[in-house]
């Protein structure tokens, strides 16, 4: 597909988890806030970081003169949402960067402190520029008419949603309104352009569409088998849907398959505009 | 055309004659072009466009309902509110003092946002340079007081090189007389190239997007 190619469904597939994971971490300083014990969020914070590098080197990848990158960082135009997104994440990459060294590598039984709680605070709006700043991006491109759809920056927040929950372990309830709200969304999107683009003339679009629908599901099942198999025990313990679930480390089984979902879904979009043009022309 | 009336070519190019333009623009009457692409011609001509890339396309329609063909020139509309300058990441893409929309080679690094920008599909990748390209109202001879390469090639005035802001121009006049209006007004863009005799039903037909040579199946020899 021209001329966004695959390496931008790439990059906007990263930069959605990079959001979640980011968005993952200021939850679990939120949540220790009120518990009085402080979970390791180095993990989702690395995630996050290596997110960004990889979306940065797949954006690189996709420029016809490599060589050139370096213009992206060096020049600023305030019109561009490319420009602005080039800050954006950069930003959320040094704050991330501060607050994976300013926390403990380990679960502590304190609160975290004030320098978390106040990166924290600077993260988590970040994390949602960084979700739904690629869908700026797309609404810019005046020759797409698919892309402009107010449903598009909602739609991709609630895909980093949808990952932020799987990584901080949320309550099995919210990991599945995160999917249903996913999930719903790209079909209210589907309603609202039309779902022809993406079905008839295009079979990897159709194939995309069916390949995200299939990676959102399995999480749901791993969910649902975790849960079944899992052993009873007191109402403090994870396991309840109302309480976080225990765990250390990243469910990265899991994150995979909505990271793969985020992916195809991004990958369809772009496909399907960029072979839709023109109506622009009031019918 | 030859004019007799006017001095010879060499005695009206220079750094001398160059015009001081309020806003460059263009005027194209569909009643008069012809489908020669004399245009496209002297376009790929004197910019070496490479194979497959145009700067500025002739687009064969056929009128609803009728046999009779219409002939709609296509190129870079040099918007006022043009919505490639503002998607391009490194300021590649720029308006120079009388509007003309040029691409600064040096800044360009295919980052290819410029082109689904484009409502009118003007921009196109050249894959020999890895960079953007487009009409630039031919900046090499319009500094120095010639018209665009199009213009001058075409043998039915279909198409016409001026100053749109200025009441005296003749370019302006003529689109005044004419009743010249843009094309894809509803793309909000006030473009400076202004179409005389055209038609919705041509919009919704030729619109945008230059299609690759590989995205249509064609294979250049």
């Amino acid at each position: 597909m021209s001329p966004f190619g695959w390496w931008i469904a790439v990059y906007f597939a990263l930069a959605t988890l990079a959001a979640g994971a980011g968005a993952a971490a200021c939850a679990l300083v939120a949540q220790s806030a009120s518990q009085g014990r402080s979970p390791s969020i180095r993990a989702p914070l690395l995630l996050a970081g290596v997110a960004i590098a990889l979306g940065a080197g797949a954006l690189i990848l996709d420029l016809e003169q490599p060589g050139r990158f370096w213009l992206t960082l060096t020049s600023y135009n305030p019109d561009s949402w490319l420009s602005r997104g080039s800050r954006i994440i950069a930003l959320f990459g040094l704050i991330a960067l501060a607050l994976f060294l300013v926390t403990d590598p380990e679960p502590t039984d304190r609160r975290p402190s004030w320098p978390e709680y106040g990166l924290a605070a600077l993260l988590a709006p970040l994390a949602v520029l960084v979700a739904i700043y690629p869908a700026f991006v797309l609404d810019q491109e005046a020759g797409r008419p698919l892309w402009h759809s107010a449903l598009l920056p909602v739609l991709f927040a609630a895909g980093a949603l949808h990952v932020a929950t799987a990584i901080a372990r949320a309550p099995a309830l919210l990991e599945v309104a995160a999917t249903a709200l996913e999930f719903a969304l790209f079909a209210a999107y589907l309603l609202a352009v039309g779902v022809t683009p993406f079905v008839t003339g295009a079979v990897p679009c159709a194939l995309l569409v069916v390949a995200a629908l299939g990676a959102w599901l399995l999480p749901l099942a791993m969910l649902r088998r975790d849960h079944a198999h899992r052993p009873a025990r007191s109402s403090k313990s994870s396991g309840s849907s109302g309480s976080w679930r225990s765990g250390r480390g990243i469910p990265w089984l899991r994150v995979a398959c909505i990271a793969i979902g985020c992916l195809a879904i991004r990958a369809a979009i772009l496909l399907a505009g960029q072979r839709t043009y023109g109506p622009l022309i009031d019918s | 055309m030859i004019d007799a009336n006017q001095p010879p070519p060499w005695e009206t190019v220079g750094p001398e004659h160059a015009q001081t333009r309020r806003r460059a623009g263009m005027v194209v009457d569909i009643d008069r072009c012809v489908g020669c692409h004399s245009c496209s011609v002297a376009c790929k001509t004197e910019h070496q466009v490479p194979l497959g890339n145009f700067r500025q396309r002739t687009h064969y329609l056929q009128r609803p309902g009728q046999t009779q063909l219409t002939f709609v020139p296509m190129l870079c509309m040099h918007c006022q509110d043009a919505p490639c300058i503002a998607a391009c990441p490194t300021s590649a893409l720029g308006a120079l003092d009388d509007g003309r929309v040029v691409i600064n080679d040096q800044r360009c690094n295919g980052t290819k946002a410029c082109i689904p920008a484009c409502p009118y599909g003007a921009i196109a990748l050249d894959r020999q340079t890895g960079r953007a390209d487009k009409c630039d109202f031919c900046v090499q001879r319009t500094d120095v007081g010639l018209d665009p390469a199009c213009v001058e090639a075409c043998p039915t005035q279909a198409l016409r090189f001026g100053d749109m802001d200025d009441p005296d121009d003749p370019v302006a006049r003529y689109a005044a007389q004419r009743e010249a209006a843009a094309y894809l007004p509803s793309a909000g863009t006030r473009p400076s190239v202004l179409y005389v005799g055209h038609d919705r039903w041509m919009e919704k037909r030729a619109h945008s997007v230059q299609r690759t040579h590989d995205e249509d199946g064609i294979i250049y020899e």
